[in-house]
């Protein structure tokens, strides 16, 4: 209990408060221009964090992802352009109710919806990390393999719009993953004799080039080629009519999408390698499903945003079970978590619950505080925050550039950081074109070498696979169900008008 | 986009062979102590996976003639841009080396300002302020050295 009660002391310190609200502060703002997103800003953020203390740092993040899903709802009702991925189903909706001149209805809705759907998910990483930890405990090397292989089977086959794509992706994100010193025998792997390659390819430095750099050189292709990077809609001012506030019994109303949302948003999130996105789609399909107007949907409906909104928001929470837990980063932003705990001497995992309680209580703490900083500064900055979508595109292309460039040359600490960084960069501007899922890559890379060690340890121990089989009964019923999962993911996609396809698509 | 899809499917599935065959010989140590397995254990499984799938893809394109039609992804404009683009960073990168941050930073803004087409005027000042205003943030402020 004493750890409980240090952990929310330290939470509710002046200064880590004052990181988690500039954290929401900056996601909110990063959310709400198009063309940047949370995990962007997040990886540009990272080299940030490493003068703070463990959970302020991580709080910090964790307040620009949970910002970062609601801001990308103000530019979607605003403009009708998305400023996040997940949010561009908002747009269906929203826009049409700020066109009918309640603009301030549809984003208090997304407001409200996005805090309740992370309220959830923080609830459920809560009550079931700890005890899902313990049962992490007792699993060995065998097991821990199994989960990998169930989450590269989920990963590879529903994100991005086609399998051999996926499994190129991330065969190539685990081979470069080996670069460096082999770690149990020392050996080189593919260092070239050079020195700097010998600790690996620095992970913020990959993160930062193919989820920032990448995707700002596919904005400028668009501007170079056509002249504007997308046709976004009429802006809609934030004064609305006289029907513009959000009523309690309309609030009241989209309590079952609210609901419904987040815990599709959970769900997801707390499966390997499915993002927002996903929750997103499932999440408006099942409302309208759900409604006895569905035909609705699409003109306006307050059910239509919270749902979304709610979905996207939960994921955040849920996406850290596996990670907290299993030491498994579900998504692309969880692995950037992963580089901000291990920066902190910090190995994310069951036994980070004996060895680091403090932090951890700390940080569930600061996640509920971030909550109710989304709430207040999304409330009160919202005219502030919306006055950013007036900055020209460009500039702003052009300004994240040279953020990534500086916070790979701060996150390395040399040149040689930089450079990375910018093949990577290219290499994601080329896998965008080309529609290979980059995120597949990025876990590929990141869970590389925890699927290699566990690989290894296996085979010393258990030369005879019958033995290991019938000893660890949890390894074949993970790979077997990994498979069955690949191939209904494989059918659901084939369906025309799938939604796992376009959402994996997007993701 | 078939005909992207076949000649990266081509260009990876040599590439997977030669890393193969010559690659993870020369350049991954093969030693490894008694039951363990070697460093290149996972380099080869790794790039046999990708390879793998590129020789999928590679079947799938060849047999699937629907998809024929369709914009290519990667046109002669956008070649252009990369090429420009690649060309501003490298120069940026060796300017920071070799003048320091601040000279880097504004070669890259006013390029990338001027590859988007952006009013020379405003490329100008946005070279000039922004530089300024990431290298008070970092080096003055939080204490983190630029070059």
């Amino acid at each position: 209990m004493d750890v409980v009660l240090q952990g929310i002391a330290g939470a509710l310190d002046p200064i880590n408060i004052g990181f988690v609200a500039l954290g929401v502060s900056l996601g909110i703002l990063v959310g709400a221009i198009p063309g940047l997103s949370a995990p962007m800003a997040i990886a540009i953020a990272v080299p940030l964090t490493y003068t703070l203390n463990p959970v302020s740092a991580i709080a910090f993040l964790l307040g620009v992802h949970k910002g970062g899903e609601y801001g990308g709802a103000i530019s979607s009702i605003l403009i009708n352009t998305p400023g996040e991925v997940s949010s561009a189903l908002t747009a269906l909706d929203g826009y049409p109710l700020a066109r009918k001149g309640m603009p301030r209805k549809a984003l208090m809705m997304s407001l409200y919806a996005s805090v309740a759907g992370d309220i959830f998910a923080d609830t459920v990483l809560i009550l079931s990390a700890a005890p899902l930890a313990l049962l992490a405990l007792r699993m060995g090397p065998a097991e821990l393999l199994g989960v990998l292989f169930f989450s590269f089977a989920f990963i590879a086959t529903l994100l991005g719009g086609s399998l051999p794509k996926g499994l190129f992706a991330l065969g190539l994100g685990m081979l470069f993953a080996t670069i460096g010193l082999d770690i149990d025998t020392g050996g080189e792997r593919f260092t070239f004799g050079i020195l700097d390659l010998q600790d690996g390819l620095p992970l913020v430095s990959v993160a930062i080039g193919m989820l920032a750099l990448g995707e700002v050189l596919v904005q400028m292709e668009s501007y170079f080629v056509a002249g504007s990077a997308t046709i976004e809609g009429e802006r809609v001012p934030l004064r609305g009519g006289k029907d513009d506030r959000l009523t309690f019994a309309e609030l009241k109303g989209c309590t079952r999408a609210i609901l419904r949302g987040s815990l599709i948003g959970t769900a997801v999130g707390a499966l390997p390698g499915l993002g927002a996105s996903v929750a997103a789609f499932l999440a408006y399909g099942a409302e309208r499903r759900a409604s006895k107007t569905p035909e609705l949907f699409g003109t306006g409906q307050l059910e239509g945003i919270a749902a979304i909104e709610s979905a996207n928001n939960a994921v955040i929470g849920s996406s850290l079970i596996p990670l907290l837990t299993l030491g498994v980063p579900g998504s692309a932003t969880a692995a950037l978590i992963v580089g901000a705990f291990l920066i902190h001497g910090i190995t994310p995992g069951p036994f980070v619950f004996r060895e680091h309680p403090t932090v951890i209580y700390g940080l569930f703490a600061s996640l509920m505080l971030a909550n109710v900083l989304n709430l207040v500064i999304g409330n009160v900055g919202l005219r502030f925050f919306a006055m950013f979508l007036a900055i020209p595109r460009r500039i702003i292309v052009a300004c994240t550039a040279l953020l990534c460039v500086t916070g790979a040359y701060v996150s390395a600490g040399s040149m040689f950081g930089v450079g990375v960084m910018l093949i990577f960069a290219v290499f994601g501007y080329f896998m965008r074109k080309l529609h290979f899922p980059f995120i597949v890559f990025l876990i590929g890379f990141i869970l590389g070498p925890m699927f290699e060690r566990s690989l290894r340890t296996t085979v010393i121990l258990f030369d005879d696979p019958w033995s290991l089989a019938s000893g660890h009964p949890l390894l074949p019923i993970l790979v077997a169900l990994g498979g069955y999962f690949a191939w209904r993911g494989l059918r659901a996609k084939a369906r025309p008008d799938s939604v796992l396809a376009r959402a994996g698509e997007e993701e | 986009m078939r005909r992207a899809d076949l000649i990266t499917a081509a260009l990876f599935l040599v590439l997977g062979m030669v890393t193969i065959v010559a690659l993870i010989p020369r350049y991954v140590d093969g030693g490894a102590a008694d039951g363990d397995l070697s460093p290149a254990f996972m380099p080869y499984v790794a790039t046999g996976l990708a390879t793998g799938a590129m020789l999928l893809l590679l079947l799938a394109r060849l047999l699937d003639r629907r998809s024929a039609a369709g914009d290519a992804p990667l046109s002669p404009r956008a070649w252009l841009f990369i090429v420009l683009v690649v060309t501003v960073l490298a120069a940026s990168l060796a300017l920071m080396e070799a003048f320091g941050y601040l000279a880097g930073a504004a070669m890259l803004v006013a390029g990338f300002l001027l590859v988007v087409r952006a009013d020379l005027k405003v490329a100008l000042g946005a070279a000039v302020a922004l530089p300024l205003a990431l290298w008070l943030l970092f080096d003055v402020a939080l204490d983190f050295p630029l070059p």
